[in-house]
C-alpha cells in the first residue's frame, strides 16, 4: 500500500506492500482480530492462519452502548472503548493486534483505469483522481492506493475518522494495526471466499442499521464502492427496510451498470444484519432482475458449526462479513 | 486482496501516543537514546554498589578482640516440659499398623513427628532430572467402614511412601515418592468428610524430587492402618476402642 501524501516512502512500482514476499510464512501460525464497530452491534472475528488454511478462533457480537452516536456518527469513544474492553474480557481475547473498519458517506473505495503512460506517475494520478471525487479537502484525508491489473484502486477516509477509531481501540488496550474502509473489507471477504474469475462482476451489498455499503466487484477488484445512509434520508416510519435499501440502490444503479460494462452484473451478494430476511432478497431481486444470495465470508474458513464460535458464525454469518474481511487482510499482512 | 492500510496513509501527524506495536506488528521504540543512557548509568551505579559491598569497601574494620572466624554452634534442642500427672503427653505415638513387613524407619521430617512403623522405603532408582514421575496419584476416595473410614489414594504402580505425624493440629502425613498429583481440584481439599477426619487435603509437595503429600487432619486416639497394594495406598482410620 502507498500513501498519497508521502512520496518519499513510495516504492518504484507503486504497488502493494512487499511484506508478504519478504516474510516466510511456511509453518507460521498467526492470528488476527477483525473488529467492526457498528451503530447497533460490535462484531469481532478472530482468525488464525495455519499451514493447512485459515481457521476460525473466535466470533462474538455485543451491543454498541446506547447514546454513543451523534447524528448517526459514533462519537463517544470512551463508552465504545469500555464496551470493547468488556468484550475482550468476556471472550478472553488476548491478541493485541486488531484490524478495524471505517465507514460513512465520506469513505471512498474506488478503482480507476490508467494507461501505461499514466502509470509512470501513479501517486500524482491517484491523488488527483481522489481529489476529484471526495467531498472534503484531500489534505485532511487518510488515503492509499494499490495497483491492480489495468489501473489502481484508491481508498480515502477523513483523517478524523481514522484518529477516532484508532484512539478508541487503543483505549480498549488493543493496538490497531490496520484500518480499512468497510467496503474494501467486504471486497476482501468476497475475494477470499469466492475467488471469482477476473471478468465476473458482482455487487456486494452490506446493509447496516444506518448505512448500506455498495461494492461493485470485477473479479477481485472493487471498481466502485460507496456507503449510503438508509435511515436518515427518509422518515423511517414511512418506509420499510427493503424500500430504503432499494432507494439507496437506485441512487447508484446507473453508476453500477455503467461500470459493470462490458460485462453484465452476474449476482448480488447480501450481507449485514437484515441480509437473511427473505423479503429483502425478494425486493432486490424483483427490482434489479439479478439473482440475490447471502454473502458467506467463511466459505474457506475452517470451523465447527456445532459449537462455540462456529455456532455464532452459523447464526450471524451475514453480520460478521466485514469483521471477517478485516481479519483476512490482517492475516495477509503478517 | 486489497492491502491498503489507512493507518499508513494518515495525512496529518498528530500521533501523540506511540503505539505498543507499530503498523507492521513489530514492537515500537518506547525509549529515547537519553532514556537508554540514563538506564545504563543507573545499572552501572547499582553494580558498583553491589561490587563494593562484596569486596568489603564499606565494611567497618574489625576490632582487635573480634575473632576472625565465626564459629556457629547448633543450638541445643529445647527440653520438653515435665509431664503433668493425669494429662497425656503433648505428642503421643499412635500405632500405625502396616500390612507389609516393616523396614528401617525413614528419616523424620518434623521435630514432632512420630513414626512408629513405616512401609518399605526402598532405594529409589535414579531418575533423570526433569523426567516424568513414575507414579500418578489419580484419585482420593473415601470408603466408610462402619464407624471407621478408609482413605484410598489411587496410585498407579507400586508407590514408595512414608508416613508420619505432625501436631498442632494433629495430622497424619503420607508422602508418596516419585509421584505426580493428577487429582481433580474438587478432591484436593475436603473439609470434615467424616467425623474422624477434620480435613483432608493433597498437594504436589515438590517436583524435584517428585513427591505428593496427603495430609489427614484427624484425632490420634484410634488405630491407623496404612497399606499399599496394586490399587494404591489405603489409610484406614478407626475410632478409639
Amino acid at each position: 500500500m502507498n500513501s498519497l501524501f508521502d512520496d518519499a516512502t513510495e516504492e518504484p512500482t507503486g504497488g502493494t506492500s512487499s511484506r508478504k514476499s519478504r516474510l516466510p510464512k511456511l509453518g507460521r501460525s498467526v492470528k488476527m482480530t477483525g473488529l467492526d464497530v457498528g451503530a447497533t452491534m460490535i462484531k469481532v472475528v478472530v482468525l488464525e492462519r495455519r499451514p493447512e488454511g485459515v481457521v476460525l478462533r473466535e466470533a462474538a457480537l455485543a451491543s454498541t452502548p446506547p447514546g454513543v452516536a451523534t447524528e448517526g456518527v459514533l462519537t463517544d469513544g470512551i463508552s465504545v472503548a469500555r464496551a470493547l474492553k468488556s468484550l475482550w474480557n468476556d471472550y478472553s481475547l488476548a491478541d493485541q493486534r486488531v484490524a478495524v473498519a471505517v465507514s460513512g458517506e465520506r469513505v471512498f473505495c474506488q478503482a480507476e483505469e490508467a494507461s501505461e503512460s499514466e502509470r509512470g506517475d501513479l501517486p500524482a494520478l491517484a491523488r488527483s483522481r481522489m481529489a476529484e471525487t471526495i467531498s472534503y479537502p484531500a489534505d485532511s484525508a487518510s488515503s492509499g492506493y494499490q495497483e491492480v491489473p489495468g489501473g489502481f484502486v484508491w481508498v480515502a477516509a477523513p483523517a478524523e475518522s481514522i484518529d477516532w477509531i484508532r484512539e478508541t481501540v487503543r483505549l480498549s488496550a488493543k493496538t490497531p494495526t490496520l484500518v480499512q474502509a468497510q467496503s474494501c473489507a467486504l471486497a476482501n471477504a468476497y475475494s477470499f471466499s469466492y475467488q471469482p474469475d477476473a471478468q465476473d462482476v458482482a455487487l456486494l451489498l452490506h446493509v447496516g442499521a444506518r448505512r448500506a455499503s455498495l461494492v461493485l466487484m470485477r473479479g477481485e477488484v472493487p471498481i466502485y464502492g460507496r456507503d449510503v445512509v438508509i435511515n436518515l434520508a427518509w422518515p423511517a416510519a414511512a418506509r420499510s427496510v427493503p424500500e430504503r435499501v432499494i432507494a439507496a440502490l437506485d441512487l447508484h444503479w446507473d453508476q453500477i451498470e455503467l461500470r459493470s460494462r462490458p460485462a453484465e452484473l452476474s449476482r448480488i451478494l447480501l450481507s449485514g444484519g437484515p441480509a437473511s430476511a427473505p423479503e429483502l432478497k425478494e425486493a432486490i431481486q424483483t427490482r434489479t432482475g439479478k439473482p440475490v444470495e447471502e454473502l458467506d465470508a467463511f466459505l474457506r474458513v475452517s470451523y465447527s458449526p456445532g459449537a462455540g464460535p462456529g455456532r455464532v458464525v452459523a447464526e450471524h454469518r451475514s453480520s460478521l462479513a466485514v469483521a471477517a474481511g478485516l481479519a483476512l487482510q490482517g492475516l495477509e499482512e503478517q | 486482496m486489497i492491502r491498503i492500510n489507512l493507518l499508513k496513509g494518515r495525512a496529518g501527524s498528530n500521533d501523540s501516543l506511540p503505539p505498543a506495536l507499530d503498523a507492521s506488528g513489530a514492537p515500537s521504540r518506547f525509549l529515547t537514546k537519553r532514556e537508554i543512557v540514563l538506564a545504563l548509568a543507573l545499572v552501572a551505579i547499582g553494580c558498583g554498589i553491589i561490587a563494593a559491598q562484596v569486596l568489603g569497601v564499606f565494611r567497618e574494620p574489625l576490632s582487635d578482640d573480634e575473632p576472625l572466624v565465626a564459629i556457629y554452634e547448633r543450638p541445643a534442642a529445647p527440653t520438653p516440659p515435665p509431664a503433668v500427672a493425669g494429662e497425656p503427653p503433648a505428642v503421643a505415638a499412635v500405632p500405625i499398623v502396616p500390612s507389609e513387613p516393616p523396614i528401617a524407619a525413614a528419616p523424620v521430617q518434623s521435630e514432632t513427628s512420630i513414626v512408629t512403623a513405616e512401609p518399605p522405603v526402598q532405594e529409589r532408582p535414579e531418575r533423570e532430572f526433569g523426567a516424568a514421575p513414575t507414579h500418578t496419584v489419580a484419585a482420593l476416595k473415601l470408603v466408610p467402614w462402619g464407624q471407621a473410614i478408609e482413605i484410598l489414594a489411587e496410585v498407579q504402580g507400586q508407590p514408595q511412601y512414608r508416613s508420619f505425624w505432625l501436631t498442632n493440629p494433629d495430622r497424619l502425613v503420607i508422602d508418596v515418592e516419585d509421584a505426580e498429583l493428577r487429582v481433580s481440584p474438587s478432591e484436593l481439599s475436603r473439609a470434615s468428610p467424616h467425623p474422624l477426619i477434620r480435613q483432608l487435603r493433597a498437594a504436589q509437595n515438590s517436583f524435584e524430587p517428585a513427591r505428593v503429600r496427603i495430609v489427614v487432619e484427624t484425632v490420634r486416639d484410634g488405630p491407623v492402618e496404612i497399606t499399599a497394594n496394586g490399587v494404591g495406598i489405603s489409610v484406614k482410620i478407626s475410632p478409639a476402642p
